[in-house]
């Protein structure tokens, strides 16, 4: 056929086709005057148009018989999946393949479900992971554990190695549901006891937030004990999270499985909407089928889009029409659970599962009661205690989704305690809110209706919500004990936690995995409350009991493990930490492959042991490497990547790079301001390591705006009663001594103190920053006694919970030396300066800023003692240091300054009283420059510059210096306080001096 | 994932678009190596008798090759789903020939009216109906070239209407119009006398 006649057959079928046949005969005949053959081909086109083409080319192509052979090739199973030896092909569907394979720690044999889609993007992967987390924490004799999922390279062939995700399952030995009734010959009375053990198994997964999706009786094996299980809980979802698969198949009417078992909302509506109403919908049909022997609608064989309309259109035949005999009630409990209105259905598992027992106790059911369901369940609702049942389970499945996701983030991200408790606290609060606020608009609660009095509230309707479901207040006072945990109200926590262990063990006895968790659960407060001791039993109870129950080897003994050392890591028992976190490490590499998250949060708690036992070296190893995995696993807008940043900055700040450090934080804080918003606690955590160090660089001004702002944030999200408020309070407070504001700083670390006491026994090791900070304040404004009070009782905390070779004593003997100093007692200023100097330069380097002031501060302190030559050796030393390390405007080069000028000048030698002056002006200018004007440290170099003056001679100037120190110690520190007296003293001298040497010519 | 670049085919297509063709060449052995790959995997976990979707085979190939979230350019998209209904056509036909199902003689093969409700599976039915075919979209294309695509995107690729609209910038009811054409035409060719 020429091209032309195509195009001509084209103009003329398109021009007539519509039109009824006798009108067409015109344009036909004029076509097949120009064109025969055109014409014969209108002609043969329009009679089959009217006839009709069938499905002609409307079909798939039938692959199977042309890439048969391809395909037998890619089928040969491998003979390794990740650490799973495989034994042989169990099945294949939709979804991927079901090995049976062999594991060999701890030694079972599992049922490998393989999965056949990659991930294509980093968020896919994170949400398997928490998936199948959630999927892993699903214990019940009714449902095949998940023992294990993850990503494993699979030999495709042809030299493909993809990394599929794959699910270890508890390899279940039984029939079909279908089958083994049909064997066995079960009587009515035992499939609905059948049903009603599903149900329960349903029931136990609902209440965790996790919805089967794809409930039906080939998905529910029967063990050789008569016990049902169910296959692939939760895995529809991991696999297919948006239904899209389901979406492409509906739309090209391709039917994947058998829709039969799919409610009218999941099979048309958007998957998102899906809720555990669909299970119950299955659970129905699956009943409908075990009393009938077939599913409500006939499905098989049609499209999808058939089926669907079927199934959300039709009504199903009475089940006593297929069945004769069966019980009205019982009918009118099936119908009722695959109404095609899931308002109208069972409101959950239990309701179906409660309503078969009063079945078969001959009660009356809830589907038959007079006036249908809805009066029932208004009647229901004049009845509290009974609504709020049924109210409560919503919530609980609500509450239990926000408790997977925090053991999700404990798992996931071990970082550091506070911070995790902190995060917890607000991913629960903002799930209790959300749901808390869209059930009670009238409540009338205003802004500062704070997250602690929520949880009050949502712990009092718990109460009546949960009574005589052990089950269910195991879970909730387990989510609400984390949270409270969170917010630091400890005792409600302690409360909550404590009876959540009780109900486990009543529920499932003294050995289970549920009592394991709760037992962890319980510790991670302990750790918290700084009962390190308990916390360490209850760590190390969770840890054996998980190694009893699944082996040696596995990711909650991992999790376990790091448990374990992270309280001996707070006790500062470093040595005894560092070997089990090493274990942890090893197990997650195994298990979970070296490139795991998981894996970087151990790499990460190793890192915070090596750099507190002062080995920066291998710190930075363990932060980078932990840090390289995240980024690559997570994507570099992760809050895990930010505390790899964080910790790499107080790393790089401990050591003395300032500007490294500087970085590092901001860009913490950037992360997570961008992941969580700017006022977010995660981000309050970070901005707290940019103001130490903004501190550190002497940007006062800018480090107090910092800390402001994370008090703040803190204030928004828990009242003033936090203890990380207290922090903030304390770091404040610090800024403010350094800016001289003692009265100031005083009052914020009173504030600090209380709160901290408020939720920590007397002790708590946080305590000692207070009293130290407080006693730094106090000693400002010469109240020399209360100061010391308050250092002693530091040190007393301190020593209780750290041997004496930890860091905080070298601070606290800092400020101690500087008490000892200020009062005039000499001596023991010196022995004080003798450890903190060696200890810091030890512990932060030889050049960090605190070492060389606290060197400075010793060398005055020798020279004032009379021994010049050590006092000069050590302030030329931190001179020198100062002036090669520090920038010129560092505020310490204004104390390395003025100690070596006071030190030359007080050696008396005139040839050293020039450079003195030289050195001493220098310091002036530095603290001029780094200090607001009329700060008390301007007020000291220009008193001891002005002495220096007096002794050359240079009388107008020294008097200068003297008048101008003097009045600036009088309004900074008060005309009482030591510097100023002596200011005043000195000042007294040079005009007492002037006068004697008029008089004397 | 697959052993190529991310981003790749894309780079193929346009150069591709501009002219290059050992571009256009490599973009297509990339489409067609992947589809193939993807086609035995998806065979290695299909229960027997069940027949692979090529819609479902076609769209998985495109999220590999040309990503998920990135919005390509529609003329991407284009070639893409060109290269995917050429590459899906050629592994069938090479198969079919591979395999010796060669039937077709001197004319087309008659199909009886009465076979026309299970016509779907005039593909089915033997390898020869399969080559006709084939050569019957290539006669229509040197007529009607769009024709011939949009029966091409609709066979090979399994795409939908609204999807081919999209892919060929054409609204519905014209590629609608299209394939009601090219349907009658090709049945119609296909149940000729010879």
């Amino acid at each position: 056929m020429s091209e032309s006649s195509i195009q001509q057959a084209r103009l003329v079928f398109d021009a007539v086709v519509e039109l009824p046949a006798p009108q067409r005969s015109g344009a036909i005949e004029r076509l097949g005057e120009s064109d025969a053959n055109a014409r014969i081909i209108v002609e043969r086109m329009l009679a089959a148009h009217d006839r009709g083409l069938g499905r002609f080319l409307e079909a798939s192509t039938p692959w199977a018989a042309h890439l048969g052979d391809d395909g037998a090739e890619a089928a040969a199973p491998p003979s390794r999946i990740g650490s799973y030896q495989i034994v042989r092909v169990l099945g294949e569907g939709g979804m991927g393949v079901v090995y049976e394979a062999r594991q060999e720690r701890p030694a079972r044999v599992v049922a490998l479900k393989v999965i056949r889609s990659e991930f294509p993007a980093p968020d896919a992967l994170r949400r398997f992971e928490f998936e199948s987390e959630v999927l892993a924490r699903l214990q019940h004799p009714g449902i095949a554990h998940v023992y294990e999922a993850g990503l494993a390279e699979v030999d495709a062939g042809k030299g493909r190695h993809p990394r599929l995700p794959f699910f270890a399952m508890e390899l279940i030995r039984g029939r079909t549901l279908t089958d083994h009734v049909r064997v066995e010959g079960t009587n009515v009375i035992g499939r609905i006891d059948l049903l009603i053990s599903i149900c329960d198994a349903v029931r136990h997964a609902h209440q965790r937030g996790v919805i089967h999706r794809d409930l039906k009786p080939a998905n529910v094996l029967v063990d050789e004990n008569g016990r049902p299980k169910i296959l692939d809980f939760g895995i529809a979802r991991i696999v297919d999270p948006d239904g899209e698969a389901a979406t492409t198949r509906a739309e090209t009417g391709q039917v994947l499985g058998t829709p039969a078992y799919m409610s009218p909302e999941q099979i048309v509506g958007p998957q998102r909407d899906v809720d555990t109403r669909a299970d119950v919908y299955a659970l129905g049909v699956i009943l409908y089928e075990l009393l009938t022997g077939r599913p409500p609608h006939d499905v098989k064989g049609v499209g999808l889009a058939e089926a669907a309309r079927r199934i959300r259109d039709e009504d199903p035949p009475r089940p006593g029409s297929l069945a004769p005999g069966i019980a009205r009630d019982l009918e009118a409990i099936v119908l009722r659970a695959i109404e095609k209105d899931r308002s109208r259905r069972y409101g959950s598992a239990a309701e179906l599962s409660d309503d078969l027992q009063r079945f078969l106790n001959h009660e009356p059911v809830a589907a038959q009661a007079p006036g249908g369901w809805y009066l029932l369940r208004k009647a229901m609702r004049r009845h509290r205690a009974a609504t709020a049942l049924a109210a409560g389970l919503t919530v609980i499945v609500i509450v239990s989704a926000a408790a997977l996701a925090l053991m999700y983030r404990e798992q996931s991200r071990q970082r550091s305690r506070a911070q995790s408790e902190a995060q917890k606290a607000q991913d629960v609060v903002a799930t209790l809110q959300a749901m808390l606020g869209a059930a009670n608009p009238e409540s009338g609660r205003g802004r500062d209706y704070t997250v602690v009095q929520m949880l009050d509230d949502f712990a009092a309707d718990g109460r009546r919500l949960w009574t005589g479901r052990p089950d269910t207040e195991a879970t909730v006072r387990q989510t609400m004990g984390a949270a409270y945990r969170g917010l630091a109200e400890f005792d409600k926590a302690d409360e909550h936690l404590r009876a959540a262990l009780d109900l486990r063990k009543a529920e499932f006895g003294e050995e289970h995995s549920s009592v394991a968790e709760a037992l962890v659960e319980l510790s991670r407060l302990r750790h918290l409350q700084a009962r390190y001791d308990e916390a360490d039993g209850l760590a190390r109870r969770a840890l054996d009991m998980r190694r009893r129950l699944l082996g040696e080897s596995h990711r909650d003994v991992a999790a376990s493990l790091d448990q374990v050392a992270s309280n001996l890591q707070a006790q500062g028992r470093y040595a005894d930490a560092e070997p089990v976190y090493h274990q942890a490490l090893a197990m997650r590499r195994e298990l979970l492959g070296p490139e795991h998250p998981d894996v970087a949060g151990t790499l990460n708690n190793l890192g915070l042991v090596a750099q507190h036992r002062g080995d920066p070296d291998a710190a930075e190893t363990y932060y980078a490497e932990a840090l390289r995995i995240r980024a690559a696993a997570l994507g570099p807008l992760h809050p895990d990547v930010a505390e790899s940043h964080f910790n790499l900055g107080s790393l790089h700040h401990a050591r003395g790079n300032l500007t490294e450090a500087e970085r590092l934080y901001q860009s913490a804080v950037d992360v997570n301001a961008s992941v969580f918003g700017p006022d977010h606690v995660e981000v309050a955590w970070n901005l707290t390591g940019l103001g130490s160090v903004q501190r550190s660089l002497c940007r006062f001004e800018e480090a107090e705006r910092t800390y402001r702002r994370v008090i703040g944030i803190w204030e928004k999200s828990s009242g003033r009663t936090h203890p990380a408020l207290a922090v903030a309070l304390g770091n404040l407070g610090n800024v403010l001594v350094d800016l001289g504001r003692f009265t100031e700083a005083e009052a914020l670390n009173r504030e600090a103190l209380q709160i901290q006491q408020r939720q920590f026994p007397e002790g708590h090791p946080g305590e000692a920053n207070y009293r130290a900070n407080l006693g730094s304040a106090l000693r400002g404004q010469g109240r020399f006694e209360e100061a010391e009070a308050e250092l002693n009782r530091a040190h007393a905390i301190i020593a209780e919970h750290h041997p004496p070779e930890h860091p905080r004593f070298s601070t606290l003997y800092g400020s101690m030396a500087r008490l000892a100093r200020d009062r005039g007692d000499l001596v023991t200023a010196e022995s004080y300066y003798g450890q903190v100097v060696p200890r810091f330069a030890k512990e932060r380097g030889p050049n960090y800023p605190t070492t060389l002031l606290h060197q400075a501060e010793w060398a005055d302190v020798l020279s004032r003692l009379d021994e010049p030559d050590r006092a000069l050796a050590l302030a030329s030393d931190a001179d020198a240091r100062a002036r090669a390390s520090l920038s010129d405007r560092h505020l310490v080069r204004g104390d390395t300054t003025l100690a070596l000028g006071l030190v030359l000048f007080r050696s008396g030698d005139d040839r050293d009283l020039a450079q003195a002056v030289a050195l001493l002006e220098e310091s002036l200018s530095v603290r001029e420059a780094a200090f607001p004007a009329g700060h008390w440290r301007i007020g000291e170099s220009a008193h001891a510059l002005g002495r220096a003056l007096a002794r050359t001679g240079a009388r107008d100037a020294a008097q200068v210096q003297l008048e101008k120190a003097a009045t600036i110690l009088e309004g900074a520190l008060g005309p009482d306080h030591p510097e100023t007296r002596e200011a005043r003293a000195s000042l007294f001298e040079l005009s007492f001096e002037s006068g004697a040497n008029s008089g004397g010519t | 994932m697959s052993g190529f670049p991310e981003g790749e085919l894309t780079r193929l297509l346009r150069a591709a678009e501009s002219g290059d063709a050992a571009a256009s060449g490599r973009a297509f052995e990339l489409v067609y190596q992947e589809l193939r790959r993807i086609a035995g995997a998806q065979m290695s976990r299909t229960p027997p008798g069940q027949t692979l979707e090529p819609t479902a085979l076609v769209h998985e190939t495109y999220l590999r090759l040309m990503g998920r979230d990135d919005p390509r350019r529609s003329t991407d998209r284009r070639h893409f789903f060109a290269a995917a209904a050429q590459a899906m056509r050629d592994i069938v036909i090479e198969s079919v020939r591979r395999k010796g199902r060669l039937k077709r003689g001197g004319g087309w093969r008659r199909l009886d009216v009465d076979e026309v409700e299970a016509a779907g599976r005039v593909a089915e039915a033997s390898g020869g109906d399969l080559i006709a075919l084939d050569e019957a979209i290539s006669e229509l294309a040197r007529a009607e070239p769009r024709c011939a695509e949009v029966v091409r995107l609709r066979y090979w690729t399994g795409l939908k209407m609204d999807e081919i609209a999209e892919v060929l910038a054409l609204s519905v009811p014209t590629v609608e119009r299209d394939w009601r054409f090219a349907r009658t035409y090709l049945f119609a060719r296909l149940t000729e006398e010879s």
